[in-house]
């Protein structure tokens, strides 16, 4: 998922490798650490496989340049392919929340349509636990019924969350005419100002 | 498979205190013959509305309305009636039974009232009696029953005339988890071993995920719908279960 949160960040604007890595650390939190080396040697699979492009910077006189690096069309493309593929299961901080984090944050991501997708596969977990759930009634079964039963409470509270998600951003998002990705011009401008009060944490 | 239901474009308006207020909006849907479908969304989202026009108890303010065959949106209210009588089985959150009635005499009185003759209906009552559990019961006075037994009963009198459709707003919705999860099962088997028809609205995911399709409306329309796939249950089942699965 590194990938797919550099693909992101970079969509909001172009970035040198530092600002990367303290950007995948206010994404992810504390629950999993992300080293230098590997955001770049991301950085490096993701330049030559042409989804970024690194230019060379000069910030000031004393300093050696540094690269900084902005979204190619095909980056673009398979962070638009990432958002549109529900993930396999929701939990706080996982990449569902880094999903639609990003997706807000940058406008290149439709909420709604993100949310949506999100639900309909919650929804199909929860019969799909349901019926497994029925397979377990007898008195030896007890501790699978409950597991499920468990993993069934989890599938509403994933969904009720969704809902608080919908409530605050995709609703208005629709109203506005969805992404606002169309209105967009070049691929690598800030998108200061798109950020309306979503707390980053970490 | 056919279909029982079909509606195209239903829109519904609510005329009331300042602006119009659209409680349906151009919402089509279809429901196979022996399917159980639930409806889905948070209150206000006007799904007991269309549950109401799928059953001839609402009329739509545009669009068409086809039960087992038949147009119902334009019939007259007596014929609507005789339809619902013979189509529309209903169960509702609150159970409306009659206080005064004893169980079988509950259960009767809507098929008394069609034109079945009283010994066939005799012996329908006391077959869903015993498919529903509710064999032991059928003396007592409503006030004596249980939460969850008053909804069997409930769902034996929306059954007696063999309706074509059963309809059901909230069923669980004044029932504890356990009635609950008993209410549902019986949907369960009545869809499975009889091939009844249903259509279930709830707001709860876990209610409506008894059902083999979800449809989730939101803002009076339908916005996406759900039914499980067996290669991905299997899945879950191996993720969830580990090894014991």
């Amino acid at each position: 998922m590194i990938k797919e949160a550099l693909l992101g960040l970079l969509a909001g604007k172009p970035m040198h490798g530092y600002d990367l890595k303290v950007g995948l650390d206010k994404l992810f939190g504390r629950a999993s650490p992300v080293n230098v080396g590997q955001v770049y040697t991301a950085i490096a699979k993701m330049e030559k496989a042409g989804l970024i492009e690194g230019a060379l910077v000069v910030r000031d006189q004393q300093r050696p340049e540094t690269k900084v690096y902005h979204l190619t069309p095909a980056g673009l493309d398979s962070l638009r392919q990432w958002f549109a593929e529900p993930v396999e299961r929701v939990d706080l901080r996982d990449e569902f929340f880094v999903k639609l984090s990003l997706a807000q944050r940058t406008g290149r991501g439709d909420v709604a349509a993100i949310v949506r997708a999100q639900r309909a596969a919650a929804l199909r977990d929860m019969q799909e636990l349901t019926a497994l759930r029925e397979r377990f009634q007898g008195e030896q079964e007890v501790d699978l019924r409950l597991l499920v039963e468990g993993a069934v409470l989890h599938l509403e509270a994933d969904l009720a969350w969704l809902e608080l998600w919908e409530k605050r951003f995709a609703r208005r998002g629709d109203k506005k005419g969805g992404t606002s990705d169309a209105k967009r011009d070049g691929l690598h401008h800030s998108s200061h100002g798109s950020d309306p009060g979503l707390s980053w944490g970490g | 498979m056919g279909s029982t239901i079909r509606a195209t474009g239903l829109t519904r308006v609510y005329r009331g205190e300042g602006n119009p207020r659209p409680a349906v909006q151009d919402v089509s849907l279809e429901v196979a013959t022996g399917e159980f479908v639930a409806l889905m969304g948070p209150s206000g989202c006007g799904k007991s509305t269309l549950l109401n026009m799928l059953g001839g108890i609402d009329r739509p303010d545009a669009g068409e309305v086809w039960v087992a065959g038949q147009r119902i949106d334009g019939l007259s209210e007596t014929r609507l009636a005789l339809f619902r009588r013979k189509h529309v089985g209903i169960v509702f959150q609150f159970f409306n039974l009659i206080q005064n009635l004893d169980v079988v005499a509950n259960i009767e009185l809507p098929g008394l009232l069609g034109r079945g003759s009283t010994a066939a209906v005799r012996v329908r009552a006391r077959e869903l009696m015993s498919v529903l559990g509710l064999s032991e019961l059928a003396g007592k006075m409503p006030g004596k029953l249980s939460g969850g037994e008053r909804q069997r009963v409930a769902i034996a009198r929306a059954l007696i005339n063999g309706p074509t459709v059963l309809l059901a707003d909230e069923p669980t919705g004044a029932l504890d988890q356990e009635n609950g999860q008993g209410v549902l099962r019986l949907f369960q088997e009545l869809h499975r071993d009889k091939g009844q028809t249903i259509v279930m609205v709830t707001h709860d995911p876990k209610v409506a995920a008894y059902a083999g399709r979800i449809l989730v409306m939101q803002d009076g329309r339908l916005v996406e719908e759900s039914r499980p796939a067996e290669a991905r249950m299997g899945r879950l089942a191996a993720r969830l279960l580990g090894t014991r699965g």
